[in-house]
C-alpha cells in the first residue's frame, strides 16, 4: 500500500487536478508490474502524454519505478532490454518473414530504433500484478 | 552420377562449401592439418576421379541432414515411390528408402565496381526420403549473399532459373497437414514457440513475444487458442538440449525450415519426432 501512496503523492504533484478517480486507482494497480509504457500510464490517468512521462519519470526518481530501454527490430518487435543504451548487447538477433520461412539475421543495435519502458521496482513496497489497492 | 562427374571444379567446390567445415574436415582433410574450407573444398573439388566422385557424393548424402536447409513434407494414402528425378537434375544416389538428387540452379548476378553482369552455377543438393506415410524433400539452402563468391565485390542476385516452388511443383503431391504432431510435442514440452502466424475463425493472428519469450509459458490462454486453430509460419525453440536451437516451421503446410549448420542426426530426429506424433 506504500507503493500505492507515493505513487499518489506523485501523480498529484504532476497533475494536481482533478483527483484520481477510485477507479484511476484500480486501473493503476493493475499495471503490469514488470513492463508499462508510458501509454498505458497515460491512457488510465487520461492525461497528456507528457504529463504521464512526468510521472513516470518522477516515480523513477523517488525509486517507485525503474526506467529500461528495449530494441526494437524492424518488423516491430522487442529483441533485448537493459538499463540504459549501453547496457545492450552490440547486436540482436532480428527476424524477418521470407515466404513460408522465419529467417534470423544479426543486426547492429546502433541501427535500430529503442523504446523506454518502465516496471516496478523489485525493492519497492510493491503490489502484486491483479491484485486491486 | 553424369552431373557431378561432369561439373566444373569450381561447381563441385561449392557444392562442398554448402557444408560445415567441422564435417568437411572430418571426410576431406588429412589428419595432423588445419587448412581453411576453401581450401578442403577447392582440394576435394579438383580431383575427378571415379572414386573421388563417389566419396563427394556419398559425403552430401551423409551430411545434408546438418545444412541450413527447407524441409517439405507430403503425404499420400497407398504406395509412395521416390521420383526418379527433380526439375533439372537427377538421381545421384538411390538408397532404397531415400535418394539424393543433384539439381543445376543458375543465378543472374549483377557486380558492381564496376557494373557489370554474370552468372553463378550451383549444384543444388536435394534428399527425398520415404517415412511410412509420408514423403520428405529436404532442400539446402543456397547462399543468399553472393559477394564471398567475388571477393567481397557488391553483388546482387537478379534472378534465378530454379526455385524450390519449381522443384515441389514436380512432386505431384498433397503438402501434409503437421500440426498434430507439432502441437503434440509443444504440449509435452519439447518445443516452445516466441512468434507464431494462426487463424482464428474470422482474422488471421500473429504473436510475436518480446525478447523470444514462450507464448505457452507468458500467455497461456493465447497457447490455449492456438493449440486449437491451424498454425502458419511459426518459429519453435527447442527445449531440451540440440544444436538445433530453434526451427521455423508452418505446420499447416507441411513445411520445416533449419535456418543454421547442425549436428549430424538432429533434423532428423526433430522431423521425425513431429511425423510419429502426427
Amino acid at each position: 500500500m506504500e507503493l500505492l501512496k507515493k505513487l499518489f503523492q506523485i501523480i498529484s504533484k504532476v497533475v494536481p487536478a482533478p483527483a484520481l478517480s477510485e477507479r484511476e486507482a484500480l486501473e493503476l494497480a493493475r499495471l503490469n508490474p514488470e513492463k508499462f509504457y508510458v501509454e498505458n500510464v497515460r491512457s488510465i490517468l487520461g492525461v497528456s502524454h507528457k504529463s504521464a512521462k512526468r510521472i513516470c519519470e518522477t516515480a523513477v526518481r523517488q525509486g517507485v519505478f525503474e526506467r529500461r530501454i528495449e530494441v526494437i527490430c524492424p518488423d516491430g518487435s522487442v529483441a533485448a532490454s537493459a538499463e540504459s543504451e549501453a547496457g545492450l548487447p552490440q547486436t540482436v538477433r532480428c527476424v524477418h518473414q521470407e515466404e513460408q520461412h522465419f529467417e534470423m539475421e544479426e543486426v547492429p543495435t546502433a541501427e535500430l530504433e529503442k523504446t523506454v519502458f518502465y516496471r516496478l521496482k523489485h525493492d519497492a513496497d510493491s503490489i502484486p500484478y491483479g491484485q486491486t489497492a | 552420377m553424369p552431373i557431378l562427374q561432369q561439373a566444373s571444379t569450381d561447381d563441385r567446390k561449392r557444392l562442398l562449401e554448402l557444408f560445415p567445415v567441422t564435417n568437411l574436415r572430418h571426410d576431406f582433410q588429412a589428419k595432423g592439418t588445419r587448412a581453411t574450407k576453401e581450401e578442403i573444398c577447392f582440394a576435394a573439388a579438383g580431383d575427378n576421379s571415379a572414386q573421388q566422385i563417389a566419396k563427394v557424393a556419398k559425403f552430401v548424402d551423409d551430411h545434408l541432414c546438418c545444412c541450413k536447409q527447407h524441409v517439405y513434407v507430403f503425404s499420400q494414402d497407398g504406395a509412395i515411390a521416390l521420383p526418379n528425378d527433380v526439375a533439372d537434375g537427377e538421381k545421384v544416389l538411390d538408397g532404397g528408402r531415400h535418394a539424393l538428387y543433384l539439381s543445376r540452379a543458375k543465378y543472374s548476378v549483377v557486380l558492381r565496381d564496376p557494373l557489370e553482369e554474370t552468372t553463378l552455377e550451383f549444384l543444388w543438393p536435394i534428399r527425398i526420403e520415404i517415412h511410412g506415410q509420408y514423403l520428405v524433400l529436404r532442400c539446402v539452402v543456397l547462399e543468399k549473399n553472393v559477394t564471398s563468391y567475388f571477393d567481397e565485390r557488391p553483388a546482387y542476385v537478379a534472378g534465378k532459373t530454379l526455385t524450390e516452388k519449381t522443384i515441389l511443383a514436380g512432386i505431384g503431391m498433397n503438402q501434409a497437414d503437421l500440426n498434430k504432431g507439432i502441437k503434440k510435442l509443444w504440449a509435452d514440452g519439447f518445443l516452445e514457440s516466441s512468434r507464431s502466424n494462426f487463424k482464428k475463425p474470422f482474422s488471421l493472428s500473429s504473436e510475436t513475444m518480446d525478447e523470444a519469450k514462450g507464448i505457452k509459458e507468458h500467455y497461456p490462454e493465447v497457447y490455449a487458442i492456438m493449440q486449437e486453430s491451424p498454425l502458419y509460419t511459426t518459429l519453435f525453440q527447442v527445449a531440451e538440449k540440440n544444436s538445433v536451437a530453434e526451427f521455423s516451421a508452418d505446420p499447416s503446410h507441411g513445411i520445416i525450415g533449419f535456418g543454421s549448420y547442425s549436428e549430424k542426426g538432429d533434423t532428423d530426429g526433430i522431423i521425425e519426432k513431429i511425423i510419429s506424433n502426427n
